[in-house]
């Protein structure tokens, strides 16, 4: 049973099932943030190379990404590899697809991709992206219960544990926003091309929590919070302001953003991949 | 919180003494269950963190949450979590890494929040002047090369038992990830392999240990020459041990480290609330971890113990060095680790040679002392169906001797476990357990004498296998040569006999005294079957054999 005032849900996906499970006439998605890949200089160059990474942007161009990973590429036959000769497949790291939502926005992200560019939307098409999508999972072994563990890894275990983290974009940038930011020698955020955002869902489940919705979405204070929290408001300017104010880049607009799939799919998918229900 | 430089390293120091003394060693154990208390978590833990202690203490002054922990093996533990049996007597478990309990049914449910404290990654330490010889200081040096130097026999090494301690368990997997893995985490297929190179890494093992603690000890005492056997040129343990050896400077020769270029397994030691505990140990477990991350206390840890920071933003320290450690995936499938493990003790490691010297006096007839032997026999050969029970039975290649006595030494029956079928030795082997009968004397002297005999004639036949004597006896020695005689043999063993050690069993009525005597003078140690079942005993002893 749901109780209390509000109830956020970090996706769309897991919105609709708190939906489902209580229907409330409004809800609010205050705020968002794309999937991004944190990662390290020497593997941007090394990237860059291999055609993942478009020369000088921070896209990381998610189709090459999955032909390298479908032909089970290792770090040390990279031509030319030297600064990273890991015997080790080239791999982002992600969370335990089973128990976390980042790592399931990033299922839905790869099962795009594999789905020729279209949302998966039936059982067929769950059968159909099963085999392409289940090596990114399976072949990273264990993989941590959180992004908080997962993003910490990558700032305190450095390129050799976690040369790649599936991490939402609000964690980095809140960690280059705050007053003392530790992020490793050398770090570099990529945006996969295409994203897929994770919006921040609010469902009131008392009246007061509509109240709560409101104020997120409208009281100015409030929004510049959520901005110096690294997420990305409704409203792009207090975004775009707390970071330039810091004196760092404005992060790009991303324009090739693509739908989560249902809940439902979404499920199915986990399912084909081992997941318990 | 913050105290004098010198009196950190005075607490470092008396750490690295008494994980010496082997204070950290030998599994400890609470008297039966505590009742839950605000302030106090009951952790259940692996016994590496026995080292903690001061720095726990500080924490308890600082948070007022104290913590006790009960020591477990890492199956042992896993077992005990995903069965739900630990929900009533602890609060939390703390154990190296949560990787093989995430894989136990039922385990995930039972785990709340995990939060790591520190890391360390398992790794090789070796004698400086072996390393040297081989090259190996100052450059990158992969698994690969260390597993043909291995198979050259170029070096000799000791490791803890993989289904007893984290230790043995993540060498087994990096070693197979990386020589038989294909740069992602091991299928079944490959977890199953039989290459060589892998009989070849394990084929330099020369001393073996259920617990961390005992290995480290007996690694000190091959090399202060205080045990009878020849020094052991390497050690696989956690960096964090190895370095803390090295810095208490009580081994004639400091080891250098060896980072496998290929890639480390590394713990992570997350300090995780049981789900079912209760909303106060909740809070407890948040105030304290929150503690332990504060960046001077993982400062601390990282002075005093060696282990790795886990919090961002704490510069590592120079001595835990400042090459790139690529991890190694970690199969995040239970078959897959069950046929490594399985392929590994069956097939893969250096066989053993284990002669049972088993007392069946007229007084194990006593109290149904005959029936607990048997059973305990039959427990080892198979009947266990617990998950440390799977892999401490009778293993695929083991020479196994029984050797009943009670007026003189009985007759040994020898039984060589089928690789490829092992079930059917094992049946035999449990069957003579069952016809065994109590009456006579006890000799335990001279049925000890003979089992050093037998093991003599066995190892001029079949000399490549870890060869070790267990004697269990319920009562003092009545009959022939008596612990002075021993005394005197076990001086003037010859040298392949040197390396044999007894463990011993303290049962019913035994002579604690002479047990342990007669274990420290071969470099075995003892087991306590007062405070624990004698089955489980004969389980804990496989780990060292």
């Amino acid at each position: 049973m749901l109780s209390g005032v509000i109830a956020l849900a970090s996706s769309s996906p897991a919105a609709d099932r708190l939906l489902a499970a209580r229907p409330t006439p409004r809800t609010y998605a205050p705020f968002s943030s794309p999937m991004a890949v944190a990662t390290f200089a020497p593997i941007v160059d090394l990237l860059t190379r291999a055609g993942v990474v478009a020369p000088g942007t921070q896209t990381f161009d998610m189709r090459r990404y999955l032909e390298l990973a479908a032909a089970s590429t290792r770090w040390d036959q990279l031509p030319g590899n030297t600064t990273f000769p890991a015997r080790k497949d080239l791999l982002v790291s992600t969370t335990d697809v089973c128990r976390s939502n980042s790592a399931a926005m990033y299922l839905g992200l790869a099962s795009y991709v594999a789905n020729g560019e279209a949302v998966v939307a039936d059982p067929a098409g769950v059968a159909a992206v099963t085999p392409a999508v289940q090596p990114l999972f399976r072949d990273q072994g264990y993989s941590p219960p959180s992004t908080e563990v997962l993003f910490e890894d990558y700032q305190s275990a450095g390129m050799g544990r976690v040369p790649m983290a599936l991490v939402y974009e609000a964690q980095y940038l809140a960690e280059e926003l705050s007053p003392d930011p530790t992020l490793p020698a050398g770090a570099r955020l990529l945006y996969p091309s295409p994203t897929v955002f994770s919006r921040h869902t609010l469902v009131p489940l008392e009246p007061v929590g509509d109240r709560v919705g409101e104020l997120l979405t409208t009281n100015p204070e409030l929004i510049a919070l959520t901005a110096q929290y690294g997420f990305r408001p409704t409203d792009p300017r207090p975004f775009t302001e707390a970071i330039t104010a810091r004196g760092l880049p404005a992060p790009p607009t991303l324009v090739d953003v693509v739908e989560p799939p249902s809940y439902d799919i979404l499920e199915g998918m986990l399912a084909g991949l081992g997941c318990a229900p | 919180m913050r105290r004098p430089a010198a009196a950190s390293a005075a607490v470092a120091l008396i750490a690295a003494v008494a994980l010496l003394a082997g204070c950290a060693g030998s599994p400890e154990t609470t008297d039966g269950p505590t009742e839950p208390e605000p302030g106090l978590l009951r952790v259940l833990a692996g016994s590496e963190l026995a080292d903690l202690a001061p720095i726990l203490d500080e924490a308890a002054q600082a948070t007022g949450v104290r913590v006790e922990f009960d020591f477990t093996g890492t199956l042992d533990g896993a077992e005990t979590v995903a069965s739900g049996r630990a929900d009533t007597t602890h609060d939390a478990t703390w154990f190296s890494s949560n990787r093989y309990l995430a894989l136990q049914p039922g385990a995930p449910a039972q785990m709340g929040t995990a939060t790591e404290i520190v890391s360390s990654p398992v790794v090789l330490g070796l004698r400086r002047s072996v390393a040297d010889a081989l090259g190996w200081i100052g450059r990158p040096v992969t698994w690969s090369e260390i597993a043909a130097a291995a198979g050259a026999r170029q070096f000799s090494y000791g490791m803890t038992d993989p289904s007893a301690s984290n230790t043995g368990f993540s060498t087994v997997v990096a070693v197979a990830t990386a020589l038989v893995g294909s740069g992602a985490a091991l299928t079944v297929e490959q977890a199953a392999s039989t290459a060589p190179a892998l009989k070849d890494f394990f084929a330099a093992q020369t001393l073996a240990a259920g617990s961390s603690g005992f290995l480290q000890d007996a690694h000190v005492r091959r090399a202060t020459r205080a045990d009878p056997g020849p020094p052991v040129d390497g050690l696989i343990n956690y960096e964090s041990v190895l370095l803390g050896l090295n810095a208490a400077g009580t081994l004639p020769e400091p080891l250098e480290l060896i980072y496998p270029a290929d890639g480390v397994i590394t713990a992570e030691y997350p300090f995780t609330v049981l789900a079912p505990a209760s909303q106060q140990a909740w809070d407890d477990h948040r105030k304290l971890t929150g503690y332990l991350r504060t960046p001077a206390v993982q400062q601390a840890l990282m002075d005093r113990t060696f282990r790795r920071p886990a919090v961002p933003g704490v510069p590592l320290a120079p001595v835990l060095g400042t090459a790139t450690l690529v991890e190694l995936p970690f199969p995040a499938q239970a078959e897959v680790v069950d046929t490594l493990l399985t392929s590994y003790f069956d097939k893969i490691r250096r066989p053993s040679r284990t002669i049972y010297v088993l007392d069946t006096s007229g007084s194990m007839g006593q109290d149904d002392r005959i029936g607990d032997l048997r059973r305990s026999v039959a427990g080892i050969a198979g009947a266990d169906p617990s998950l440390t029970g799977q892999y401490r039975r009778f293993r695929g290649r083991e020479e196994v001797t029984p050797l009943p006595f009670s007026t003189n030494p009985g007759t040994p029956q020898t039984f060589v476990v089928d690789e490829n079928d092992p079930g059917p030795t094992r049946a035999q082997i449990a069957d003579a357990g069952n016809a065994l009968q109590a009456d006579g004397g006890t000799a335990i002297y001279d049925s000890l004498r003979r089992a050093y005999d037998i093991a003599g004639e066995q190892i001029a036949t079949d000399p490549d296998r870890f060869t070790s004597i267990v004697l269990m006896t319920d009562g003092e020695n009545t009959e022939g040569s008596d612990v002075g005689a021993f005394r005197d043999y076990a001086g003037s063993r010859p040298e392949d006999l040197r390396t044999v050690p007894v463990f011993t069993v303290l049962f019913g009525e035994s002579d604690n005294e002479q047990m342990t005597e007669v274990a420290t003078l071969t470099g075995g140690r003892t087991f306590d079957a007062g405070t624990a079942p004698l089955a489980e005993v004969f389980k804990e002893i496989r780990g060292y054999v």
